[in-house]
């Protein structure tokens, strides 16, 4: 999978093809995240394959559909269970992100996991992910933001528009 | 796009989420780096609602305050400038000159008459 952008949550339900054997096969539903319906189907039949004994040419997919956040305009904590192959073994790990919807808190974590692990997107499988309060966050990067008098300084910034104009006879405003 | 809008939350180090329901700004994340810090404080809690913060921002009177301020002053003029016709800029000029005329003529008028004073005084002595 290329995690290429924002990813998505998909709620995805398949089964195997209904035979003479088994008229109504039974329906497997799972929560895939992926840039889009094309990957996400995708990834659905390489987790399904894995579990059950279904492939992709004798199934069928029932629903898949975008799952949309409750409410995307509060900031959450976000646990993540995931399991991924480094280059000399396979681990499992859980990791904390501070973020608005799921699927932007598990884009920020492929984003991780490919800076602090070199983690391929190909590699990496998001097990569980699960809204936490406040007080059952671990992780200290995530912990520090529960402050409700936060305050921290603004350092200097460094100016965007480098080029506009690229000479000038005044300094650029690098405060907030 | 050089609206004001309210800090509500911060999501972490780099991003806040940001609302501005008097301002036309709709409740979003955004990155610190394209924000600038004014100095005006409305007292909410982390992660108030649009209503709290409309009710806040307009018992406050923010948007007044801001453009009666001098930096939302600087940036109408600089958007007027930027949208100046060529027309305009020849209306400027004269402007400028028949302004500096005026200064210059009262100035230099002065500055004769405080030469003849200089003149006298000195002759006295």
């Amino acid at each position: 999978m290329k995690a290429k952008g924002n990813l998505r949550e998909y709620r995805i339900i398949g089964r195997k093809l209904p035979s003479a054997a088994l008229k109504t096969p039974p329906l497997y539903e799972m929560h895939i995240y992926a840039p889009d319906e094309v990957q996400a189907k995708s990834r659905f039949w390489f987790f399904l394959r894995q579990l059950k004994r279904v492939k992709k040419s004798a199934g069928e997919i029932v629903e898949c559909k975008v799952v949309n956040e409750r409410k995307p305009l509060t900031v959450k904590n976000f646990g993540i269970w995931l399991r991924y192959d480094s280059r000399s073994g396979t681990h499992n790990m859980y990791r904390e992100y501070r973020d608005l919807t799921r699927a932007l808190a598990v884009t920020q974590c492929y984003r991780d996991m490919g800076a602090k692990h070199r983690a391929r997107p190909s590699t990496i499988q998001i097990m569980k992910i699960k809204r936490l309060p406040a007080k059952e966050c671990r992780r200290p990067h995530v912990t520090q933001f529960h402050d409700s008098k936060i305050k921290f300084p603004m350092v200097n910034k460094a100016t965007k528009r480098l080029h506009h104009p690229r000479f000038t006879t005044s300094r650029p405003h690098t405060y907030f | 796009t050089g609206k004001l809008c309210c800090i509500t939350n911060i999501i972490d180090q780099t991003r806040v989420l940001v609302d501005g329901p008097s301002s036309h700004v709709s409740r979003q994340a955004l990155n610190i780096k394209s924000l600038h810090l004014t100095k005006y404080v409305l007292k909410l809690l982390p992660g108030a609602r649009s209503k709290t913060v409309k009710k806040l921002w307009d018992s406050h009177d923010i948007n007044k305050k801001w453009q009666e301020s001098r930096w939302c002053k600087k940036i109408q003029a600089k958007h007027l400038r930027s949208k100046m016709t060529d027309f305009d800029r020849y209306k400027l000029v004269n402007a400028k000159q028949a302004f500096n005329r005026i200064v210059n003529h009262e100035y230099n008028r002065l500055k004769k008459k405080n030469k003849v004073q200089l003149a006298k005084k000195t002759k006295k002595v």
